[in-house]
């Protein structure tokens, strides 16, 4: 996501809900559960983006 | 004056065949301050035509209180796509769907003592009021008045998703678009599902999953991944209309997929542009992309206004973003299936006029079952002898056979051998006219035009076979072409760049998040760079980012969820910042000075989402 719409926000509160085993939702790929459920976050980045004359 | 107008082959600009690309993208689904650079990308990706929803509940929340200010300020939008050169289709409900709570219909409709989506005279005044306050904003900008709108769809899916009332309904709604002014060269109505079109010309969609279906299983083989007749497409068992009366039309081919809470389906690249190529060789003559531009929707002073089941809608979506998981994403970010459909745009915006007049013809051995995994699907456009020879081996989620030393021959053409794997989608011309020359046949696609010379691309040998003197020919690989885009500085030019290359008033420029590495054709005069075989290679630096992220969980204290603290250190000095999250679970939000921000919702999939 762009950070631009926000104007550059100095701090941020992400949160992640988990993913229940048996909720009924269809996923393309099964998530891998732990104690029943997925709840993981793997890596957050920040890219900058520039505009470069050609 | 461009003048516009339609046969029951194709849709015509200046009474000759045109064979256009659409892009839907809902500004009252975007900040107004972006909406001109999002309009240049759009028209970077071949989009010769913009669609838009106008939502009514955008509009007027609150019955009499109707808002053009902001986001909602469609005059300056359509104003921005007359100056951006773009032609407009206009879609005023006042049903939209959309995945908009209640379809656009606002709050207060529902509560009045009247039926909706019907001739009943207290709806028909209120659709009235709305369309004559539209109208007041938008009739400079119809084509008759010089402006840039030349198609109008009336209503939505009517008779398919919801409204009873039929053909004489769609009537109404057209009659009474007439009676306050709007006009149009392309009245349409969309035609699947027995919906009902009235008199008008039926638009056609497709989708590579469903997300809508309230099945929580893997669907069925999708069946938009096989070559078929004209129409006779998922839906067009059951059109309400004679097909030959009409051009067949996209617009609401797929350019991603919403997610619904129960059902999450990932679009791919290859989804989108496997589809898209199938339906051309099923004898598509515009590709009109629902939605080719994501956005997120608006917050109402009484609700958010996504579709959802607690209000009596049929899906649950997410109460904010519609990224849609489309060509350019909701915050603009240029998505992998952007490149797949400007490679056919590309193609369209040079070589369309010819193909619109194509017939397609499907072979009786080309499969119609997409569950086949062994059969090759194939599908011929031709005109004469001359035409192209489409071949899909691509179906989204499924593996299909490899078919080796095959020999295609279409009228007096023989093919050379050459192998189809499984995942490939092409097409190959032959008695290809190109300027006074003649191409035989190639294993190689039509690219496009480039001052006197011709582009195409293909990762085999190309064997270009010639009736007399060649072309000029620069021939691509795929990956390549997918890259590539036409661009001006004196003159015409091909840049192929894996990040976006847009063209500005001052010329041509990169977005770039890392080092600007691209080739061009012919050489640049401008910078000095390395011969690469017929391209020449570049390199530009970006400015060094002073911006660094660091992640802080916080105090875990509920089970449901986790919660970290994002902060983003060092002056930002580029055109933006762009979070990448890599996360697994049910659904995630962000949270901006304490408000709740759009935010990623292609919830509990693997992999990372940008």
């Amino acid at each position: 996501m762009g950070l631009k719409r926000f104007r550059f926000p100095k701090k941020m509160i992400l949160r992640v809900f988990a993913l229940e085993k048996g909720q009924p939702i269809f996923l393309d790929e099964p998530l891998e559960m732990e104690n029943g459920r997925a709840l993981r976050l793997k890596g957050v980045t920040a890219e900058e983006e520039f505009k470069v004359m050609l | 004056m461009t003048s516009f107008g339609w046969n029951p082959q194709c849709l015509t600009k200046d009474g000759k065949p045109w064979l256009p690309v659409m892009g839907e993208i809902h500004y009252s689904r975007y900040p107004h301050r972006y909406w001109r650079e999002e309009l240049a990308k759009m028209k970077a990706g071949g989009v010769e035509i913009v669609a838009i929803y106008v939502f009514w509940n955008h509009h007027e929340e609150t019955h009499g209180e109707i808002s053009w200010a902001g986001d909602r300020d469609i005059r300056s939008f359509l104003k921005l796509c007359q100056e951006a050169g773009l032609y407009v289709f206009l879609r005023p409900g006042p049903w939209c769907h959309g995945e908009a709570r209640h379809g656009g219909f606002p709050d207060w409709l529902l509560e009045m003592d009247c039926e909706l989506r019907s001739n009943d005279a207290r709806y028909m005044a209120e659709v009235s009021r709305f369309w004559t306050a539209l109208y007041q904003q938008i009739e400079e900008f119809l084509y008759k008045n010089g402006g840039p709108i030349i198609g109008i769809q009336v209503e939505n899916e009517y008779g398919h998703v919801g409204g009873g009332g039929g053909d004489e309904h769609i009537r109404a709604l057209t009659e009474l678009l007439h009676k306050i002014g709007f006009d149009a060269p392309y009245m349409t109505a969309t035609g699947w599902g027995k919906a009902c079109i009235g008199d008008l010309m039926p638009v056609m969609g497709g989708y590579v999953e469903a997300p809508w279906d309230a099945s929580i299983k893997e669907l069925p083989p999708n069946p938009n991944f096989v070559f078929a007749n004209k129409r006779r497409l998922a839906y067009s068992e059951s059109i309400n209309y004679d097909p030959e009366q009409f051009p067949f039309l996209l617009a609401e081919l797929g350019g991603g997929l919403q997610v619904t809470y129960n059902r999450r389906p990932r679009v791919s690249a290859e989804d989108t542009g496997a589809m898209s190529l199938v339906r051309l060789g099923s004898g598509a003559n515009m590709l009109g992309y629902y939605v080719y531009h994501g956005g997120t929707n608006p917050v109402g002073k009484e609700h958010t206004q996504q579709e959802c089941r607690e209000v009596g809608n049929y899906c649950d979506l997410p109460a904010l973003t519609y990224d849609f998981q489309a060509p350019i994403r909701e915050y603009g970010q240029i998505a992998e299936s952007f490149k797949e459909i400007r490679m056919l745009a590309l193609f369209l915006k040079d070589f369309g006029s010819e193909l619109a007049e194509m017939d397609s013809l499907i072979p009786s051995n080309s499969p119609r079952d997409p569950g086949d995994h062994l059969h090759l699907r194939t599908a011929i456009r031709a005109n004469g002898d001359a035409g192209y020879l489409f071949i899909n081996n691509y179906q989204r989620r499924h593996k299909l056979a490899d078919h080796h030393h095959l020999h295609f021959r279409v009228g007096d053409v023989n093919f050379p051998e050459f192998d189809v794997l499984d995942g490939e989608y092409f097409f190959l011309p032959f008695h290809m006219k190109l300027g006074k020359q003649e191409l035989i046949s190639a294993v190689a696609t039509p690219l496009c035009k480039l001052r006197d010379g011709y582009v195409f691309y293909t990762d085999r040998d190309p064997q270009y076979r010639w009736a007399g003197d060649s072309a000029k020919v620069l021939t691509l690989t795929r990956e390549e072409a997918k890259n590539a885009t036409k661009v001006r500085f004196m003159d015409e030019y091909l840049v192929i760049c894996d990040q976006p290359v847009l063209q500005g008033e001052e010329g041509p420029y990169c977005l770039a998040r890392r080092t600007v590495d691209f080739k061009t054709y012919p050489e640049l005069p401008h910078i000095l760079g390395s011969p690469d075989g017929d391209l020449t290679a570049y390199t530009l630096p970006v400015p060094a980012s002073k911006v660094t992220l660091q992640v802080k969980p916080l105090m875990q204290t509920n089970y449901l969820y986790r919660e970290y603290e994002l902060s983003l250190r060092g002056e930002v000095s580029g055109t933006d910042v762009f979070l990448t999250i890599d996360y697994e679970g049910n659904q995630a939000e962000l949270f901006v000075s304490g408000q709740r921000s759009p935010m990623i919702t292609i919830v509990g999939n693997r992999g990372s989402w940008a």
